[in-house]
């Protein structure tokens, strides 16, 4: 739901940085997003390219990457990913939040959560 | 090539094509925002708590309950975070907490940025236990932790039969949840026992509660699970 604002900030961002290098033009836009994130990437790709009109990015590629979850168990000290429900009644997977080696609920979350502006490719 | 204070700099040249690294991160800003709250927070040795839930949940119901069983063993105060107006802040005050009002305009959570601005205006040497109730949304206020140190989730049986299970990211983060309204189980079809099985298999270390907080039923049980 807040994909709108997320997207004016990437947006700002991307110009701020390609200003700062001179470009003319950016090319590429390669963002990261984490699955454990509340934010569609669908939805941001859109919001995104709108949020860009009409600036030197409007052409710009948007690229998505979805981050799967990685996780760190207190308890066992095990390293990775979370173990997933998968049930037909969803259109995604839902992770269960345990350790899937010991089943300890004191889990810390690494990596999944994100969403990165990882890189941009511009034309000077 | 340029040349600056001696030093010779390649910087691409018209035309070139040049990759600019980022690795900038838009959430990690409230995050290191939300871990400066929190410092602050344990500096004066004060609990904050925050809730989510939907709207018409029963946040701010939970909130004023909560205040009236405690209020004689902790200082308490309250942040209510709302799109506008200040009802919640006035039901709150009623029940003899300090509370200021966070207005979100059109935002559709609340952020550490928000939560910061509001710490500077309580008296934080004179507090022990501090809430901070969300904007009603289930959704959004999962990516935007904010400094406390536990996390209450209400869901009551009025909001239909699928919550947990449309909505598995929001008990993500939390420590407890209240499953509210239980007296509306025979009106609604909906038994409580239902989410509490959907939720244990999501998060096994969930505490689960069931609570009328329109009578205080149950807030007993939630100041326990809260280890307050």
């Amino acid at each position: 739901m807040h994909e709108v604002s997320i997207s004016h900030a990437i947006a700002d961002v991307v110009l701020k940085e390609s200003q700062k290098q001179e470009a003319q033009k950016v090319l590429v836009v390669e963002l990261e997003i984490g699955e454990l994130s509340l934010l569609n990437p669908d939805q941001v790709e859109f919001w995104v390219k709108l949020a860009l009109d009409k600036t030197i990015a409007s052409e710009a590629e948007i690229k998505i990457e979805v981050v799967k979850p990685e996780i760190n168990c207190t308890a066992c000290g095990y390293t990775g990913t979370l173990e997933t429900k998968d049930d037909p009644l969803y259109h995604f997977v839902i992770p269960v939040f345990k350790c899937p080696q010991c089943g300890s609920g004191e889990i810390t979350v690494k990596r999944g959560k994100e969403c990165k502006i990882k890189r941009i490719e511009v034309l000077t | 090539m340029f040349e600056r204070r001696g030093l010779k700099i390649i910087r691409p040249g018209k035309g070139e094509i040049f990759d600019i690294e980022l690795d900038e991160d838009l959430l990690r800003k409230n995050q290191d925002l939300a871990k400066e709250n929190k410092k602050l927070l344990d500096s004066h040795k004060i609990l904050a708590i925050d809730i989510m839930g939907s709207v018409g949940s029963g946040k701010t119901s939970l909130v004023t309950q909560l205040i009236k069983k405690l209020r004689n063993k902790y200082r308490i105060a309250a942040l209510a975070g709302d799109t506008t107006t200040t009802i919640d802040a006035e039901q709150i005050k009623s029940a003899g907490a300090d509370v200021l009002e966070i207005n979100t305009g059109k935002e559709c959570h609340l952020d550490a940025n928000l939560v910061r601005k509001a710490l500077k205006e309580l008296n934080l040497k004179k507090l022990d236990l501090l809430f901070i109730e969300n904007v009603g949304n289930i959704i959004c206020p999962a990516d935007f932790p904010l400094g406390s140190h536990k996390r209450i989730v209400v869901l009551s049986l009025t909001e239909g039969p699928y919550v947990v299970l449309k909505h598995p990211f929001s008990f993500m983060d939390a420590d407890v949840v209240a499953i509210n309204k239980v007296d509306l189980s025979k009106a609604t079809k909906i038994a409580p026992e239902e989410f509490e099985k959907q939720l244990k298999e999501l998060k096994p270390s969930l505490k689960v509660v069931r609570t009328n907080c329109a009578t205080g039923k149950g807030i007993a049980e939630v100041v326990k699970a809260l280890g307050l």
